[in-house]
């Protein structure tokens, strides 16, 4: 292991905080199906401890690029003292890495932080209202070694922007992206992850958000791809009148297995979220969605709401459902819902009767069930993700 | 063998040196385990875990061709995965074994 | 001369009196072998049950205390008395007949009153045994059997090896093991094929003794096409030590049978009461299971319907109330195994004054059912900023051709319609009350008159004095 981190080659900070993970890393232990949240994704059949890390000239190749915007490398602004990111900004960061050092939602947290090829870092200026897009790629690839990045965005007051996170993975390694989002008072942020890769690829998206008052975080995730999927999403709302829109939408097919967890905790008065996940399960794929609502004591007057619709399109696939609340004061206005069931064979006769043969009906009535789902999307993304699902349904039923 | 080695769905597939074993024990083909038996008539295979609530079955306790999961003493046949006692009230998968040259394999 | 009963005065608990304890044998404090044996051997038990109890009791030694649901780390399993004989006199079946200090217990709690006006059938359990099961005498001669599972595994032994734990085996959970091992009293019901008991029996069931445990055990066979419905009620007086009530509840209602079960839970605020309920519903079959949960310090209780057969449909109808110091979590669960099965849950629950209530429940359609369909609605209020409320459902859907809807809903009781109704001229309280009222309405609505009353009567004591 530090070896590995040897031949990274960073900045003295980083260095210094990985040492700080390490520690924690070799006393932690990987998350059992005894915990609630992994009772239904087992990570013990995967021999974790067993993975290589990705070698110099892999990394090179197959890392994570920038396609557009002012993502930096964090390793890149250290060297640059102070030209391309404020100290007091990278103080921040540095501040925020380390706070997940020492409270890690799980290992994976600490191995994401120990092994991140690369961290990158977007930091929305004071004011600034950011019209173009940023946006990370990965291809990642490579045989039984294990790929780590890190992303932190940090909108300042009264900022907007929006970052685009593409994972699209090819042959058998693991790939995990550790995420911190920073919404500033005021600020308004939106991020777009879609999770493309082959069906060889086990993928873990962990994310953390702390939204200030009267901020706004829109994220939304998409899963597309990746044969064994583990998501973890869990936003603050820390500032009074913040809000929080949690997008989802999940298409499996083949053997694929995916599971996402949302958190929405709120910490702050008058604060409003809502959490819109939906899925369609095919072939033998199966899915587990564990959406959560925690209202603090002192969050008063909080408006949210959580909710989860589910297609199965054949015998074979499945899909769980738990959506749950932990609700600590009477002022608030919480609810959930979920559905699971089929496509409606009388709208598939609807359309058949207008001349759709029934694969083009069933592939219309998928993408409109998605459809209000998309509408957040930047444009590219949402073209995208549409062309994916019909690609992926071609050839089937 | 990739992380997420393919089940070759059919297909006859080495899971475990017959001599690994006496009783029972889990093997695992990508995300997906199964657990091998050997009964007074050969060896046996059904699904990793309980159709209950996930425990795995390589824990439990055979007794006359029967497994009972450790978790809550559900009871399963292991030749026709047939559920005996609650609290399980859904089968459990088997699969066919062949063992050769001191290999097991399992049609997955 | 009746003796004086002591009253513990706390709250409006009006349950919370006691009789010295009298009673003619208890096992020492704690729990081993030799207790298990001597509470078999006072049974007078045949060698099966004895050698099930000990299995049992090995069993509930394995076994994990939960590590989910209410906090139980402060239950000392060695602090409490497993087994205690009110009297040496057996069961009665004529009231007069019962011990003079435990039929006044009954008689404050208008039990034998109920029993002439009501009811088909009573059971009365005091500490750990049965003292009083008596049934109408119509019903006896049509073969329905309402006894003591005691007298049951003396008396048609063939039955109760047929069904006994095998709903609830006792490895299922820890104090589903623990019940096995030192199980006592309860009820043995047996509804032959297409006998409808046309009103309700009952058994009441009592804690006297001080840091107790009560388990009692408790079988209902509906025959093919019969009907039944059992209700149970539970009071306890109030000690300055905590008491454990763990009961195992195993249903079978065969084809086209039909099991109503309700409970209006009223423990003593130190009990622990931590229960395992589950049925089996055969093709055609219906199971309700109506849950009201006030009582108790904490309570973990999820009735279970096994759909096993095509076209069986479950109920199960969940009513928490939390006050203070008290934690209700409970729930319900239904797993389809089976063909064109439908389940409802409706779970109401009111935390107050710093309670905790949390709804846990499941819903599984398994792999290769068709036509499943289930309904879940759960809704919560909040009526002080201490109270907390959680709600935690599972669906676990494996099949396509089916149809599963969950909502959830918390909220407190809203300032408009206290406004409506205090310009109306009601004052707060009384305000308060009509709407807790009317958020209970649709369940309460299930239970039979005198019940909902009682009910009603309840959550009135329990409000009292509360919103301001």
């Amino acid at each position: 292991m530090t070896d590995y981190i040897n031949s990274l080659d960073e900045h003295q900070r980083i260095a210094d905080l990985r040492k700080r993970v390490l520690g924690a890393f070799e006393k932690s232990s990987w998350p059992k199906t005894d915990e609630e949240e992994w009772r239904r994704t087992d990570l013990s059949v995967f021999d974790l401890d067993d993975l290589g890390t990705p070698d110099a000239e892999l990394r090179e190749k197959t890392g994570a690029e920038i396609k557009h915007g002012r993502i930096h490398r964090l390793n890149d602004v250290l060297n640059c003292s102070g030209e391309l990111i404020p100290p007091a900004v990278v103080d921040r960061i540095f501040t925020e890495l380390e706070r997940m050092a020492d409270n890690p939602a799980n290992r994976i947290t600490l191995w994401n932080l120990l092994q991140s090829e690369e961290i990158f870092v977007l930091h929305v200026p004071r004011g600034t209202d950011d019209k173009e897009l940023h946006e990370l790629c990965w291809h990642s690839l490579g045989e039984d070694v294990s790929r780590h990045a890190t992303v932190v965005v940090v909108a300042e007051e009264m900022s907007s922007a929006r970052i685009a996170i593409r994972m699209k993975g090819m042959s058998g390694h693991l790939q995990t992206m550790g995420a911190v989002y920073l919404v500033d008072d005021g600020a308004k942020l939106g991020v777009s992850v879609l999770q493309e890769s082959s069906d060889e690829v086990l993928a873990l998206y962990q994310a953390e958000a702390r939204v200030g008052r009267d901020a706004r975080l829109l994220h939304f995730e998409g899963i597309l791809g990746g044969g064994f999927v583990k998501n973890r999403v869990e936003v603050g709302l820390a500032g009074s009148g913040s809000d929080l829109v949690l997008d989802g939408l999940y298409f499996t097919d083949g053997e694929q297995h995916v599971d996402l967890r949302t958190v929405q905790h709120h910490q702050a008065e008058h604060a409003s979220s809502r959490t819109y996940y939906k899925g369609v399960m095919k072939d033998e794929s199966e899915a587990v969605f564990q959406g959560l609502i925690e209202v603090n004591h002192e969050a008063r007057g909080t408006d949210a709401y959580l909710t989860n619709n589910n297609l199965i399109l054949n015998d074979g696939a499945k899909a769980d459902s738990i959506p749950s609340l932990n609700i600590k004061t009477d002022d608030v206005k919480c609810s959930h819902g979920s559905t699971t069931g089929r496509i409606d064979e009388e709208q598939i006769y609807y359309l058949q009767c207008r001349g759709f043969t029934r694969k083009e009906a069933e592939e219309m009535l998928i993408i409109g069930f998605f459809e209000d789902l998309l509408h957040n999307l930047p444009g590219n993304m949402q073209d995208d993700v549409r062309q994916q699902i019909h690609r992926r349904l071609k050839g089937s039923f | 063998m990739g992380l997420l080695s393919k089940r070759n769905k059919g297909q006859w597939t080495e899971v475990a040196d017959f001599d690994s074993f006496t009783v029972s024990r889990e093997v695992k083909i990508g995300r997906h385990t199964y657990v091998l038996y050997k009964l007074d008539d050969g060896v046996y295979c059904t699904q990793g875990s309980c159709s209950h609530e996930y425990s795995p079955l390589c824990e439990g306790i055979v007794m006359d061709g029967k497994v009972f999961c450790e978790k809550h003493g559900s009871r399963f046949d292991i030749k026709s995965g047939a559920v005996i006692d609650l609290p399980a009230t859904e089968n459990i998968k088997t699969f066919q074994t062949k063992v050769e040259d001191g290999k097991v394999f399992i049609k997955p | 001369m009746s003796s004086e009963a002591s009253t513990v005065q706390i709250d409006d608990y009006k349950y919370g009196f006691s009789f010295p304890d009298k009673s003619v044998f208890k096992t020492r404090k704690g729990l081993d072998e030799q207790v298990v044996r001597e509470i078999s051997h006072a049974k007078n038990e045949p060698e099966w049950m004895t050698e099930f109890r000990l299995q049992s009791l090995k069993a509930f030694r394995e076994k994990d205390m939960p590590n989910w649901g209410a906090d139980l780390s402060d239950i000392d399993f060695d602090e409490f008395v497993y087994y205690a004989k009110p009297t040496d006199e057996g069961q009665k079946r004529n009231w007069d007949d019962v011990p003079q200090e435990i039929k006044e217990t009954y008689e404050r709690l208008g039990i034998p009153e109920a029993e002439q006006k009501y009811l088909a059938g009573v059971g009365a359990q005091y500490d750990s045994e049965m003292v009083y099961h008596n049934i109408r005498e119509d019903l006896e001669k049509q073969g329905v059997i309402f006894t003591s599972p005691e007298e049951a595994v003396e008396k048609y032994p063939e039955l109760v090896k047929k069904y006994f734990g095998t709903i609830i085996p006792y490895t299922d959970n820890k104090f589903a093991a623990l019940n096995s091992a030192v199980w006592s009293g309860g009820s043995f019901v047996y509804v032959p094929k297409g006998v409808k008991v046309d009103i309700p029996i009952q058994a009441y069931f009592r804690i006297n003794s001080e840091s107790f445990g009560q388990f009692e055990r408790t079988l209902i066979i509906a025959d093919e096409g019969s009907f039944v419905h059992y209700i149970e009620g539970c009071t306890a007086p109030i000690y300055s030590t905590d008491s454990l009530h763990s009961a195992v509840v195993e249903i079978i209602a065969l084809e086209g049978a039909r099991v109503r079960y309700s409970t209006i839970q009223n423990w003593s605020n130190d009990i622990y009461n931590l229960v395992t309920k589950r049925a089996v519903a055969y093709k055609n079959a219906t199971v309700e299971w109506v849950d009201g949960n006030l009582g108790s310090k904490r309570t973990m209780k999820y009735p279970a319907i096994h759909l096993l057969g095509e076209g069986a449909h479950g109920e199960v109808l969940s009513i928490a109330f939390a006050g203070e110091k008290q934690e209700q979590d409970t729930g319900g669960k239904i797993v389809h195994a089976a063909d064109h099965t439908s389940s409802v849950i409706t779970s109401k629950s009111i935390s107050k004054d710093g309670g905790i209530s949390s709804y846990r429940g499941l819903i599984r359609i398994q792999e290769g059912v068709r036509g499943a369909k289930s309904n879940v609605v759960c809704d919560a209020l909040i009526l002080d900023p201490d109270s907390v409320s959680n709600t935690y459902p599972y669906m676990e859907i494996d099949a396509p051709d089916v149809s599963m809807e969950h909502e959830a809903r918390v909220s407190k009781i809203s300032e408009e319609q206290l406004f409506y109704l205090m310009s109306r001229g009601f004052s707060e309280g009384e305000a308060a009350m009509m709407i807790v009222n009317g958020f209970l309405d649709p369940l309460v609505k299930q239970l039979p008159m005198e019940y909902a009353i009682e009910l009603n009567r309840l959550i009135e004591l329990e409000m009292e004095g509360s919103v301001g």
